[in-house]
């Protein structure tokens, strides 16, 4: 059985804002609403600054889900978390709990009444009819029972974002640290066997002093 | 010595749990950016610094004009989920079923307290219309607020298995709005029924002497009280005062979320929000039970406004005795006093 | 004493209910869905016959991602 996961590769995303379009146009998701934003920090330093594509994670253990007063959410047998707008209330606990921020409230009144939560459903719809008229207008287009991947994923252009079963994902991911041949995420992996090749493009910034390679250090 | 070591063991796992869930930046985010640089030098791929910064829900730059937008992970919701979802819960709603208990116990053991003396058929007013038109609305908001706040805290696990997802829907969509459109509806009341108590509820030495033999329910002896008891003047200044400031200002916190108010502030909120109603839930328990069930004449006086001189002189002597002093008019509403044309209607002593 | 140790109970208490959080969950099931029943993408009226041809649909198409495997 499928773990349906997103990966967002550092390295690669280029911060294009790509998957924001792709989600906005293919489930016309209403203004003021963002599924998927793209977070960069250190924002303008160069050498330093890194963008990632966020979205509903799908957790394993689901703080919306825990949360929720009416107990409107579920999680398909792939590990997809998805809600009923039917049964929500617009209560905002979600949001609460959430650690990504995914959780999004279109404004239904004055003084920031909240209208039904809407998140990203790892274009697999909701609880109505596949590919039906109520699916589409509630949920968006329902992408997963049409034997396609997330549009975010799928439209990226740098393939940062990865969507699909988290053992092919972590094959892909894999394969790439391998070609990249550095070490990748291992901690210590460069410091213990050398860099592969010469200076990459960091190369250009003030050279470390010595003194400041163990402060860096912490495992 | 030995509990102390036991809280020590409680709290250390309290403090472990704790400290799992929260990690702020290490460093402050400048440093980190510099670590970042060096290390996309010697260490390249490895952006530890970068997401030490991520974790501590430092804001990055986001192009979605929305707040905390720009912050990746937010990692106090899980404390909130914890504190919501186990302590408060739990001990909140449990707190309930004990005080309903504590309450029946109570009522079994001393049963409705009856008025020892014949009534006089003599009245005396005791609440103008005004007095209790406040008192009224902030008793009817309150008990809507508390219902539609335990259907939404406890309606999961407690309602849903009964009446199913989507009847419990509507109910909680209901309640929803009902508790935030009634929630400034009850801080005004609130406000107007401090506003008219206050004079009435100051605190005297007489109240101590009250409280110490708890209103002689206890021993049985006879304690004289003002108009309010002290009892009552707790219930004034620690319920309607305090809770109603901490429920009330948490409340709007929650209820008006356009002012950008972060999800810290809202996981606050809530938990004061769930801490302070627990409490005036359980103060009001108490209030409503010796206001009705408890005590014989006391629904009377806020339903008529008028009470027996008999039941004055028992309940409250040192106010009878300014009433019959002429300190206190008997009838404040027809010497000119704020409570409109109504004359007190005669009722039948306490039944 | 015989107070203090009583409301270090309480404290302590207080601090461990944490530990004890119910799951509030009623059907948290994977594949269950709280009200209403959600489709299968699989099965009769569909274009995948049953759950195996559909991963297998979705398995290829998550590989595609993979840029090394395209001929460069």
């Amino acid at each position: 059985m499928a773990r349906m996961k997103f990966i967002c590769d550092a390295e690669r995303c280029i911060e294009c804002n790509g998957c924001v379009t792709a989600c906005k146009n293919e489930h016309d998701v209403p203004w003021g609403v963002n599924r998927r934003r793209v977070v960069t920090l250190n924002d303008g330093i160069v050498g330093a600054e890194r963008s990632i594509s966020v979205a509903c994670m799908h957790c394993s253990d689901a703080p919306c889900q825990a949360v929720c007063p009416v107990n409107c959410f579920y999680k398909t047998e792939d590990g997809v978390v998805l809600h009923d707008k039917d049964l929500c209330i617009g209560c905002g606990y979600c949001f609460y709990a959430c650690p990504f921020g995914a959780p999004q409230f279109p404004q239904a009144g004055a003084f920031g009444l909240r209208g039904k939560m809407d998140k990203c459903t790892f274009c697999a719809g909701g609880p109505e009819k596949d590919g039906s008229k109520a699916e589409i207008e509630k949920y968006g287009r329902n992408r997963l029972s049409e034997g396609k991947l997330p549009a975010c994923a799928e439209m990226c252009s740098t393939k940062a974002l990865l969507a699909g079963d988290g053992d092919v994902l972590s094959d892909i991911y894999r394969e790439r640290v391998m070609r990249r041949g550095r070490g990748g995420d291992l901690w210590g992996h460069a410091t213990a066997y050398g860099r592969a090749d010469s200076k990459p493009a960091g190369a250009a910034l003030p050279t470390a002093p010595a003194a400041a390679q163990p402060a860096a250090q912490k495992s | 010595m030995r509990p102390f070591l036991a809280l020590l063991v409680a709290s250390s796992f309290a403090v472990a749990a704790w400290a799992q869930q929260s990690s702020g930046p290490v460093l402050p985010p400048a440093e980190l950016a510099k670590q970042e640089q060096l290390r996309s030098v010697q260490q390249p791929y490895n952006n530890a610094p970068v997401w030490q910064n991520a974790r501590g829900g430092v804001a990055g730059y986001t192009s979605i004009p929305a707040p905390e937008a720009g912050v990746l992970i937010q990692d106090g919701g899980q404390n909130w989920r914890a504190l919501r979802n186990g302590t408060f819960s739990i001990i909140g709603g449990w707190s309930l079923v004990a005080m309903m208990v504590l309450i029946g116990g109570f009522y079994a053991w001393k049963g409705t307290i009856q008025l020892h003396e014949a009534p006089t058929g003599r009245l005396i007013e005791r609440f103008t219309l005004l007095e209790r038109m406040a008192h009224w609305a902030t008793a009817i908001s309150f008990s809507v607020l508390a219902i539609s706040g335990l259907i939404l805290a406890f309606g999961k696990t407690l309602l849903i298995p009964v009446i199913g997802f989507t009847l419990f829907s509507w109910l909680a969509i209901i309640a929803k709005n009902l508790h935030n459109f009634l929630g400034p509806l009850f801080i005004i009341s609130c406000f107007i029924t401090f506003c008219i108590f206050v004079r009435d509820n100051l605190p005297k030495a007489v109240d101590f002497k009250w409280l110490a033999s708890f209103g002689g329910l206890m021993n049985g002896k006879h304690v004289p009280s003002e108009k309010f008891n002290a009892g009552e003047k707790i219930w004034f200044w620690g319920g309607l005062m305090v809770l109603g400031l901490v429920v009330g200002a948490s409340g709007m916190v929650l209820n008006f979320p356009n002012f950008e108010q972060t999800r810290a502030t809202m996981q606050l909120a809530n938990l004061v929000h769930l801490t302070g109603s627990m409490l005036f839930m359980l103060g009001a328990l108490g209030h409503i039970y010796m206001g009705t069930l408890g005590m014989a004449g006391a629904l009377d006086a806020m339903k008529t406004g008028v009470v027996d001189e008999a039941w004055a002189k028992e309940h409250h002597e040192i106010w009878y005795d300014d009433v019959k002093s002429g300190k206190v008019p008997a009838n404040r509403t027809a010497s000119g006093g704020n409570g409109g044309p109504q004359q007190p209607v005669a009722v039948g002593g306490n039944d | 004493m015989k107070h203090n140790s009583l409301i270090l109970i309480g404290v302590a208490a207080t601090l461990l209910a944490a530990c004890g959080e119910q799951p509030q969950t009623i059907t948290a099931k994977p594949g269950q869905s709280a009200a209403k029943a959600d489709d299968k993408p699989f099965g009769a009226g569909t274009q995948y016959a049953d759950r195996a041809s559909w991963e297998r649909q979705l398995r290829a198409r998550a590989d595609n991602q993979n840029e090394y495997k395209r001929v460069n």
